[in-house]
């Protein structure tokens, strides 16, 4: 059997996985990421939410919200809860991630309200930078573009869904036209606009019609979801029209393209990583002994000081509900490990779809090492780590804090590691 | 002054449909008022098994005859809404022995056909079947019927022949002259509006809520609401439908349905027929009997867990049948114009509405006899024309054939395998939603579903809903009033009956869905702040009254 040896091994490759072992290859350290499959990354909208709302308020900084969250909250754990202490980790965070700038606009402190893809208004922090039109701005005339034969979205609904959201965040004064343009071929769905739009022919004919729209409407900004792989793309485009993307999921390709950053990103600091087909983790007593791998029915053993659970929760992956077939009860497990993760209250059902989910709460405890903690308080494994959306104790959903609590505890659990290793 | 009818039909389910097909093709001039979509009450909740009456053999002997009877008919005349499938009685070591020889000798009484099989027959018919706990069984008649399509073929029916159909209609009040009914007060859910509607009779088929309906009027009709629940598995766990050899009792039935299998039921009577939330007592009820047949049961995906009211007649004074429930109100409470009809199933919808059309027909002097059981549903297609159809070669044959599945011999006058996809899980084209939109009544999200489904896959519409809300948009125009209230509602109602069965990969599309249109979509903001303007203004209401 092949056997491989690491300072640190990350298991999981979204946002938490990329982030933290970019920040610990930044200062030397030897990481290998473990992963398979998709995580919740990549179906984001690829901006970064810090803290949207606190008890369905609209924030205008996390800063206005820190005060109410509840004392789980992984944003109280890393900071102990102190407000200056966890801005001036998030900005680093930030700032350690090279050449941001070229990606994401914005600071962590200021929450902009942002159109997307349904016409509905987002409240997030940092966006891509292709989207910056789509900030939704007093007075302004916002063009919604649609395609002719794509039924993907449609900007008439758009249109509607933004009006009702203007009015309930008070931008009354803005206007919104939605236009179909034709560019005269049958497109199958929206993913094939990518490649299509490569091509000098229709590309010529979409700036055509973009430079009629701008005569026609002078409109502040045209907004189309995220269509193209690259954000040069869009900025060539942008030449000759105020075309901006919207935040926008699968199909769409925000979210990946923000993989797709990060991952540059790792492997330019020499982050390896290994596609696998299945892991199992190996546990004696209090500790982690090694992982199996399992790539093209080879097993593989790996093993190293630190192991770091970056699986994501439900979404991602790293946590499943599983029916105990002797008890007939749903429990909370990790997939790496079989942990129990949490005792799952029958109230966890009973939610509506919009609002607070019990369900989304769920997952990992942890202490201020990012440790995940038993009942009572104490390790569960003293080698093992958690970061990003497998911690539970926060609703990401209702709060819009996904890839703020991902960046805040992948900076954390790298200084803590930097000290140890 | 509102119109006037004939008849007016309260109640858009399977029994009312039936109804208003049959008087329509005996010439009377009907309207049918739903209060939802068609096929939205029980109907559309039910387990789509076409009973060969093996089920009631023991227990229930007139109501297996009747079964019997009208499984044969159904075939004949709505073979394509109807998945010839076969069903078993299995024994398994749990079941009682001596239920075997009761059962054998109540089928030869009543005639229902059924053959006993060696277990070898049974393993080689479903090898799914768990083998260490089979004992016998019986081959019988059963069927697999689509419901929504069912009662869609028989609202197409009654409107060719001239029948008015409207849903998102509810029934508010009644209109009395001295001892008679002579109208119905309406609300239009989607215009919101009120209305009037006259007519000479006036029939109650609101299943589960003709109790509610009945107070309107001070009446004391013993509807006996009785919830039963049912798990929707993401693939054919068997291809026939499997029935346990026992009493009646809870989670003995699988039925095959499309590329799904529903395993069924509960029995609970409830005060509100509007409360059938399926809990998670029943879904471990389910789970534990049909671990008893199918052993892999606990990693088979469920894609949705959902409840629906048997609308139950309890302890009438004279029942004309056991089976189900006529009640003429001239007779029994010196109130005349109105019929309640209740009891009875799915599959003998359509005796129940002959045996009510007989009892209208001759109130209003209508000597014309019914035809329902002779003249096929539209629609209808056999083999042939279809083995010739699938030679087209410019169509993938999956799309074609599912279209056909779905809409028979429709799918091929109105070319409805073209357009784009626009659900993917379960293949569906922009043009079936434009037609299902334009020409079968659908008016929401929801109604498409039903009649395509669109979104009833895996995904649960996370990636459809938004496209057929647009085309709703762009094809029928009272959509501006509903909007954001449709949307809202119908994710509620898709979410509200998967979270209980939310484990393993179901969990995470669940969850993909709540992120989705929360996270991403700020979906929740516009919900909250819709439910704040409904509250206000039922509030503002209230205190005018
Ligand atoms: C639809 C959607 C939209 C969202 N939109 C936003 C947004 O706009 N802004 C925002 O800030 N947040 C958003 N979020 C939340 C945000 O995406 C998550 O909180 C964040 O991405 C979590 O990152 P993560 O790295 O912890 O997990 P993930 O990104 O889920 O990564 C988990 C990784 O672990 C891997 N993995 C899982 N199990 C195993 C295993 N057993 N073995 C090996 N590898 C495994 C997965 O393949 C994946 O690579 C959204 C979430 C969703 C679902
Ligand atoms: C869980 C379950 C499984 C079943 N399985 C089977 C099976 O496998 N095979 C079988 O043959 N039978 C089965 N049945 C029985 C069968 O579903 C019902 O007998 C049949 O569908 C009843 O149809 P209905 O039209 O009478 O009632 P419904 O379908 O309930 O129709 C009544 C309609 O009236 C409407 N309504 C109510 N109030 C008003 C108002 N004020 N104004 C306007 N409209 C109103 C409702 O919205 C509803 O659509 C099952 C039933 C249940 C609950
Ligand atoms: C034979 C058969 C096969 C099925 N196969 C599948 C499948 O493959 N995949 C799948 O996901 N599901 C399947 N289903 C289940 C189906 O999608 C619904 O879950 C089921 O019909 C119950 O509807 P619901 O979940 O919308 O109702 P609920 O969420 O229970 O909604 C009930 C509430 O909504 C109200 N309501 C009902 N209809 C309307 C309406 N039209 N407008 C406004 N309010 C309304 C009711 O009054 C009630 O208050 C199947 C059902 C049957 C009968």
């Amino acid at each position: 059997m092949k056997k491989i040896n690491s300072d640190v091994i990350v298991i999981g490759s979204g946002a938490a996985g990329l982030l933290t072992s970019i920040y610990l290859a930044k200062r030397g350290k030897k990481v290998i990421i473990l992963t398979k499959g998709y995580g919740a990354t990549a179906m984001s909208s690829g901006c970064f939410d810090i803290l949207g709302f606190v008890k369905n308020k609209v924030l205008e900084s996390f800063r206005d919200g820190f005060n109410e969250l509840p004392d789980s909250h992984p944003y109280l754990i890393v900071s102990n809860g102190d407000i200056s202490k966890l801005s001036n980790l998030m900005n680093q965070a930030i700032n350690k991630i090279d050449d941001i700038s070229s990606f994401l606009i914005g600071n962590i402190e200021t929450n902009r309200n942002v159109i997307t893809f349904t016409g509905t208004v987002k409240t997030t922090a940092l966006i891509q930078k292709c989207m910056e039109g789509a900030i939704i701005e007093h007075g302004k005339q916002y063009l919604l573009l649609g395609f002719k034969g794509i039924y993907d979205y449609n900007p008439r609904l758009q249109a509607r869904l933004l009006k009702t959201s203007a009015k309930i965040f008070g931008y009354n004064d803005i206007r919104i036209d939605a236009i179909r343009i034709n560019l005269e071929i049958t497109i199958p769905s929206i993913h094939y606009l990518n490649s299509i739009l490569k091509q000098e022919k229709y590309k010529r004919l979409l700036i055509m019609k973009l430079e009629k729209i701008v005569n026609d409407y002078s409109p502040d900004a045209i907004l189309i979801p995220a269509i193209f792989d690259d954000i040069s793309r869009i900025k060539s485009l942008q030449e000759h029209a105020p075309i901006y993307e919207t935040p926008s999921p699968p199909p769409y390709r925000a979210g990946i393209r923000l993989v797709n950053f990060l991952w540059r990103l790792a492997r330019k600091h020499n982050v390896s990583v290994m596609h696998i087909d299945d892991l199992k983790g190996d546990i004696k007593g209090k500790e982690v002994i090694k992982l199996v791998a399992i790539k093209n029915d080879k097993e593989i053993e790996i093993s190293s000081q630190k192991y770091i659970l970056a699986t994501g929760d439900l979404i991602g992956g790293g946590l499943k509900i599983v029916l105990n077939r002797d008890l007939l009860k749903k429990e909370l497990v990790d997939t790496v490990f079989n942990l129990r993760v949490a005792k799952l209250d029958k109230n966890i059902f009973n939610s509506d779809l919009f609002g607070q989910h019990e369900l989304n709460k769920i997952g990992f405890k942890i202490n201020e090492l990012m440790q995940p903690i038993n009942e009572r308080g104490a390790p569960i494994l003293s080698n093992l780590h958690v970061v990003g959306s497998v911690i539970g104790g926060y609703d990401y959903n209702s709060e819009k804090s996904g890839l703020g609590v991902t960046l805040a505890t992948s900076y954390k659990l790298h200084e803590e590691l930097a000290k140890v290793i | 002054m509102g119109e006037r009818f004939d008849v007016i039909v309260v109640g858009g389910g399977i029994t009312g449909l039936g109804i208003a097909r049959d008087l329509s093709m005996r010439g009377l001039n009907l309207l049918l008022l739903e209060r939802n979509d068609v096929a939205s009450g029980a109907t559309g909740r039910s387990h789509g098994l076409l009973h060969s009456g093996a089920r009631y053999v023991v227990k229930d002997p007139e109501s297996a005859v009747e079964c019997a009877r009208e499984n044969l008919i159904l075939r004949g005349i709505a073979g394509h809404v109807i998945e010839e499938t076969g069903g078993l009685f299995i024994r398994t070591r749990s079941d009682p022995v001596d239920y075997v020889d009761k059962f054998e000798v109540s089928c030869r009484r009543t005639g229902v056909k059924c053959e006993r099989l060696t277990k070898g027959e049974i393993i080689e018919l479903e090898p799914n079947l768990r083998k260490d706990n089979l004992e016998t069984g019986y081959f019988v008649n059963d069927a697999a019927v689509d419901p929504f399509k069912l009662t869609l073929l028989n609202m197409f029916d009654a409107i060719n022949n001239g029948a008015s159909i409207l849903t998102y209609h509810e029934v508010v009040d009644f209109i009395v002259k001295k001892n008679q009914v002579i109208g119905v007060k309406v609300l239009d859910k989607i215009r919101r509006a009120s209305k009037v509607f006259h007519a000479d009779i006036i029939v109650n088929a609101s299943g589960a809520w003709s109790g509610l309906l009945g107070k309107r009027l001070g009446l004391e009709i013993p509807t006996k609401p009785n919830k039963g629940s049912l798990i929707v598995f993401s693939r054919r766990i068997f291809n026939m439908v499997i029935n346990r050899l026992r009493p009646p009792s809870d989670g003995d039935i699988f039925v095959p349905s499309y590329s799904t299998t529903i395993l069924g039921t509960t029995s609970i009577e409830v005060s509100n027929p509007d409360d059938f939330i399926a809990t998670d007592e029943e879904l471990l009820t389910l789970y534990r009997e049909g671990s008893e047949l199918y052993r892999d049961i606990m990693d088979t995906r469920p894609i949705r867990f959902f409840a629906g009211p048997r609308p139950l007649i309890g302890g009438w004074r004279r029942e004309a049948k056991r089976t189900f429930t006529i009640i003429d109100h001239e007779r029994e409470d010196d109130l005349i114009g109105l019929i309640t009809i209740g009891g009875g199933k799915l599959t003998t919808y359509r005796l129940m509405a002959e045996k009510l059309s007989d009892i209208v027909a001759e109130k209003l002097g209508v000597s014309k006899n019914c035809r329902t059981h002779k003249e096929p549903l539209p629609g209808y297609y056999d083999v042939i024309t279809l083995s010739k159809f699938l030679k087209k070669r410019d169509v993938p044959k999956s799309l074609l054939l599912r279209s056909i599945r779905r809409w028979g011999d429709l799918s091929v006058s109105h070319k409805l395998y073209q357009g784009s996809i626009i659900c993917f899980c379960e293949q569906v084209t922009s043009e079936e939603i434009a037609y299902s939109i334009s020409k079968a009544g659908a008016k929401t999200i929801g109604d498409v579903m039903g009649r395509t489904r669109a979104s009833m896959g895996p995904c649960h519409g996370q990636n459809c809903v938004f496209k057929i809300a647009g085309i709703l948009l762009d094809t029928y125009s009272d959509y501006e009033n509903i909007v954001e209230e449709d949307l809202i509602s119908h994710l509620r109602r898709r979410w509200r009956n998967t979270v209980t069965i939310a484990f393993e990969n179901l969990a995470a599309q669940n969850l993909l869905l709540v992120s989705i249109f929360n996270m991403l979509g700020n979906l929740d903001h516009v919900a909250r702040f819709l439910d704040k303007e409904n509250k206000e203004s039922t509030s503002d209401g209230s205190e005018e009254n």
